[in-house]
């Protein structure tokens, strides 16, 4: 059982995740609760050691040696005992209070007697082994007990600050590192410790194999997507009739009391439609697409495949997990965005900059369908052509701007490759649902409720006005004349600055921009085939635009956040996008006028 | 480049057994946290698909490491 699956035995539905004031770093916080009182529990991000390499390891640092923590309980894996014990020692070499749980379930044929290391030590040892929480008790037993041992606050703490100088951190390592061995093969029986072979398993032949490695990764990633395409329909289509009739309802039940249709119209048509839209689209596609995604995160895949796209990264100026941030915004930008968190250096920026440039699951909701309309067989093509025209940008992105962002220094591409294992399905599943989606999910829907009402009154204003003379038909007008440069049109750019919400509104909004519906509620009845009446090449032209272009207004928000508030960078994640979509676009279109395209 | 008679760990092939005996250039702070010190076993257990990073055994644990930082850490061969 690792930290955080400790954490959630502790915590159960007590939890709650959120930034850790005045960091970008987001932490889970709770409570257990029992008879003898309740205990507050951090869950802080995992760190080797407390020399820090990434935002996330910084706040682990602080807030083991700030002294913010009445008791520390760090997590032993058997498997890898002497490193462990390494971050154990540090942190008790600074007098911290400290319980270790020595999780008993990934140890295998591993050994360890934990009453001697218990001895050797001097503090408490404890074995973890179930998610139960009465397996618990001995744990919370220990912690309560150093906790009450504690030196009263007033006693003076020594400022850890001042012994990171000058003592030359190998010398440190060293002699941390030889008590820890000499400590593990103290209370190892077999010796399983540093010496045990390690074990190369077919799947690691294949993961590595210089043929085999990339396509199977390939075939795996299409697999994850075309399950959460397929497994995402009926759900959205049940979420979305839910919506419907709740807007029903809600339309019912306010014409019966008066209210005027000036309130009804907004609420009904506007907010909830266009939220409703977000959900019933975002909801399923996310669940799944993150589910299957920390299936293999946990299993030990995605650490394989960030070690196989080292290489390639590495040309253009970034490394292997910046793969892993990009499979994150395949799914929605903002965990993409995220992702900088466990990174250092140019990495870090380079992920921040380039996350939009990957269609969400939100742009492939309405890229699937478009494709499907006007491409039928070759719509499987054209997706994985955009996937593929998406990529290029990253790495065209990675490979320019890397010697620009900034002096920092390029990522050292140190990567740890757990043992397979069978992910824990309950942990998974709760805290993917909790943390990647509905977490996302709840302010993405904040942010966009109000563009959504906005969006409803340019369709319906001026008032009285025919629905070719709408606010929204004369935005598209007036946007007419740029988007030719382009190859585009008014509706289609207009389209665009109505998915600002959220992308997946793109569909709806077409019927709004091309003066055929007022509101997001009218369109949705709206067949796709009747409102657009584009050709397979203007609709392609479209689709490379949306692929790249625009992220969505919450996505530009989180940038903002996680670049600590740079403005500067955060213009550029959001013009970077643009451009490489307006040039893609315009690529595509001098094309076809050279070769008379239509 | 051999220095005092050890081979930089980027040259090691697959699947041998070595001992640490310097670790050098800019990830050497970060690697003597994973416990890669003078006098530490390690095994080159395998290669990236294009030959870039290298993994490695050590202290229970497999660790990426591109061939690059491989070359600042001198080994000697554990037949």
């Amino acid at each position: 059982m690792g930290k955080t699956t400790l954490f959630n035995a502790l915590t159960g539905l007590t939890q709650h995740v959120g930034n850790w004031p005045g960091k970008t770093v987001e932490v889970g916080r709770g409570w257990y609760r029992s008879p003898a009182g309740k205990l507050r529990v951090v869950d802080l991000p995992g760190t080797y050691s407390l020399f820090p390499s990434s935002p996330e390891e910084a706040l682990a640092r602080d807030f083991l040696l700030g002294g913010e923590a009445d008791v520390i309980v760090l997590v032993l894996e058997p498997r890898s005992l002497e490193r462990h014990l390494y971050l154990a020692l540090q942190v008790m070499e600074f007098r911290r209070p400290v319980v270790l749980a020595f999780n008993l379930i990934d140890a295998g044929d591993c050994r360890v007697d934990t009453a001697r290391l218990e001895a050797e030590l001097g503090v408490p040892i404890v074995a973890v082994s179930a998610a139960r929480r009465q397996s618990l008790a001995p744990l919370v037993q220990a912690i309560r007990r150093v906790g009450e041992d504690r030196p009263s606050p007033s006693a003076p703490t020594e400022p850890w600050q001042d012994r990171f100088g000058g003592i030359g951190r190998e010398e440190r390592a060293a002699s941390l590192y030889e008590r820890a061995r000499a400590l593990a093969a103290m209370c190892t029986a077999q010796g399983t410790t540093s010496s045990a072979r390690s074990s190369l398993t077919a799947l690691d032949r294949v993961l590595t194999h210089r043929w085999l490695a990339y396509p199977t990764f390939a075939g795996l990633l299409a697999g994850v997507l075309w399950l959460t395409m397929v497994g995402a329909v009926p759900l959205s289509d049940l979420l979305d009739s839910g919506f419907v009739q709740l807007a029903g309802s809600v339309e019912r039940f306010l014409s019966a009391h008066n209210v005027s249709p000036w309130v009804i119209g907004p609420l009904v048509d506007g907010l909830i439609a266009g939220v409703g839209t977000v959900v019933a689209v975002m909801l399923p596609t996310m669940s799944i697409f993150f589910l299957l995604l920390a299936l293999m995160e946990e299993s030990g895949l995605v650490p394989r495949l960030a070690l196989a796209a080292d290489r390639p990264m590495q040309r253009v100026g970034s490394q292997g997990r910046h793969c892993l941030a990009c499979l994150m915004s395949l799914g929605c930008n903002i965990p993409g965005v995220y992702a900088a968190r466990t990174m250092s250096g140019r990495s870090r920026l380079l992920v921040l900059i380039t996350a939009a440039l990957i269609p969400c699951n939100g742009r492939l909701g309405v890229i699937l369908p478009l494709s499907a309309l006007f491409f039928q067989r070759g719509a499987t093509g054209v997706v994985l052509g955009l996937l593929a025209l998406s990529a290029v940008a990253v790495m065209l992105t990675c490979a320019i701007l890397s010697r620009r962002v900034g002096r920092q220094a390029p990522g050292d591409g140190l990567l740890e490759l757990p043992p397979y294992r069978l992910p824990h399905l309950p942990t998974l599943i709760l805290r993917t649902l909790r943390h990647r989606v509905l977490h996302v999910l709840v302010r993405a829907a904040a942010v966009a409720a109000p563009m959504m009402l906005v969006i409803w009154f340019l369709g319906n204003l001026p008032a009285g006005a025919p629905l070719t003379e709408t606010y929204t038909v004369r935005l598209a007008a007036a946007l007419h004349p740029p988007a030719t440069i382009l190859g585009l049109d008014g509706q289609m750019l207009a389209t665009m600055l109505f998915s600002l919400p959220a992308k997946e509104v793109a569909l709806g909004a077409f019927a709004l921009t091309g003066g055929v519906a007022r509101s997001l509620g009218e369109a949705g009845a709206l067949p796709l085939a009747d409102v657009l009446a584009w050709t397979p090449y203007t609709a392609l032209k479209f689709l490379v635009f949306f692929t790249l272009s625009i992220p969505c207004a919450y996505t530009v928000l989180v940038i903002r956040k996680e670049s600590g508030g740079n403005l500067g960078l955060t213009a550029i994640a959001l013009a970077i996008p643009l451009i490489a979509g307006s040039a893609a676009t315009l690529l595509l279109h001098g094309t076809g006028l050279l070769l008379g395209w239509r | 480049m051999a220095m005092g008679g050890g081979r930089q760990l980027s040259e090691v092939a697959i699947g041998s057994r070595a001992e640490v005996l310097h670790v050098g250039g800019p990830t050497a702070p970060r690697l003597f946290d994973f416990g890669l010190l003078p006098g530490t076993a390690v095994e080159v257990v395998l290669r990236a698909p294009l030959g870039d990073p290298i993994v490695l055994a050590v202290r229970g644990t497999q660790l990426g490491l591109r061939l690059q930082d491989a070359s600042r850490i001198l080994v000697r061969i554990v037949p």
